[in-house]
């Protein structure tokens, strides 16, 4: 039996660097089978949806458009700001991105962090328990769980290294079938 | 001895060679590849290029003797090295970093979509540019958001380049660190909070 492609979360939030990826290895369609062989549906921040439908893109159809319609891929509704953890964990992940990329804070915008707004509102929401983030933003992941943690959440999220994760899904299906 | 810039020349003289790389995909391609191979023969080198074996000789010998390839063996056949071409140029309060890396990205831009894209949207020194942020990137100490907006490029094109170049940098750079050290970061964040 074949080590699972995903962890065992209730819900799945992507960011865009690893929908890209797919995108440039032209290997969104074996996501696509990875993730409805197991019945799952991947979430998806408004923020990352528009970076992913950019007014001049290289396509007919951006990719997720397809996806979202294809209903593996689920539109979140925008992250609720004035939720307090939603908006201390942002907070907390603008500095972790900030002290990382050695920028001042206020140049990072609060939608830098919507990933980790998403999360918190699914939370905050009860809509969810545990939750596995695909991103390849290590500082931001860390913000994430720092944040989540500090506000009850203690292990609700899982880092999905968004890479390693393409490269498993690849390998999985790439020649099969 | 230092592991200098092209070892024995005047800094002119690298700046005229890797302009003379920079322009010509052939010796880009060919610098790429002896970077790629390590230490290959010419025999060796002509198996990825499609050039002929007459044109390969001709091209390395013009490598060599501009410094930017160096003979490793004494006995023939002979082995070919890539120098560690390491330049800053400033111009007009700018200031501007060529590496192998550079090199070996303009030698892709026949292959890779991506970067022949954003090399005819933003030039050479955009890439140049990209290059930089890419390192970071390939680091945990920068991401394409930052990129897009200090760039003025949407997030799409960001990313997408630099995934790109962060392929090339993990095989023209092995040295590069890419664990994040989750302590330090944390360290970082408590310091700028109590501040």
């Amino acid at each position: 039996m074949p080590a699972q492609l995903f962890p065992s979360v209730e819900s799945h939030i992507i960011d865009a660097n690893l929908f890209i990826r797919f995108e440039r290895h032209n290997t969104v369609n074996l996501l696509e089978r990875a993730v409805t062989e197991q019945n799952l549906v991947l979430l998806l921040p408004t923020r990352v949806y528009e970076e992913l439908t950019p007014e001049s893109h290289p396509y007919n159809t951006p990719p997720i458009e397809d996806a979202i319609e294809a209903g593996w891929v689920q539109l979140l509704e925008e992250v609720d700001y004035s939720n307090p953890v939603v908006s201390a964990t942002m907070d907390l992940i603008r500095q972790y991105i900030s002290a990382a990329t050695d920028r001042p804070e206020h140049t990072i915008e609060q939608a830098d962090a919507e990933v980790g707004g998403a999360a918190a509102t699914l939370l905050e929401q009860g809509r969810t328990e545990s939750i596995g983030i695909y991103t390849n933003d290590l500082p931001a992941f860390r913000g994430i769980e720092r944040a989540l943690s500090q506000h009850g959440y203690e292990d609700a999220v899982q880092l999905v290294k968004a890479f390693d994760f393409v490269t498993s899904v690849e390998n999985r299906y790439q020649f099969s079938g | 001895m230092a592991e200098s810039a092209v070892p024995h020349s005047h800094p002119l003289d690298t700046m005229l060679a890797v302009s003379d790389v920079i322009r010509n995909d052939r010796l880009a391609k060919l610098y790429a590849r002896v970077l790629e191979l390590d230490s290959p023969t010419v025999e060796e080198l002509s198996e990825g290029i499609e050039s002929s074996t007459t044109t390969i000789y001709e091209d390395v010998k013009h490598l060599v003797e501009i410094d930017l390839l160096e003979r490793v063996t004494e006995t023939q056949p002979y082995r070919y090295r890539a120098s560690q071409v390491d330049m800053t140029i400033q111009a007009g309060g700018e200031t501007f970093q060529i590496t192998p890396t550079l090199l070996v990205a303009l030698a892709e831009r026949h292959s890779n979509e991506n970067i022949s894209l954003y090399i005819d949207r933003h030039g050479v020194s955009g890439l140049a540019t990209a290059i930089e942020y890419g390192r970071a990137y390939t680091q945990s100490k920068m991401n394409a958001r930052i990129m897009a907006r200090e760039q003025e490029i949407p997030v799409l094109e960001a990313e997408t380049i630099l995934q790109e170049l962060q392929e090339i940098i993990l095989e023209a750079e092995p040295d590069i660190s890419t664990s994040l050290n989750i302590e330090e970061l944390d360290a970082a964040v408590d310091e700028q909070l109590d501040e």
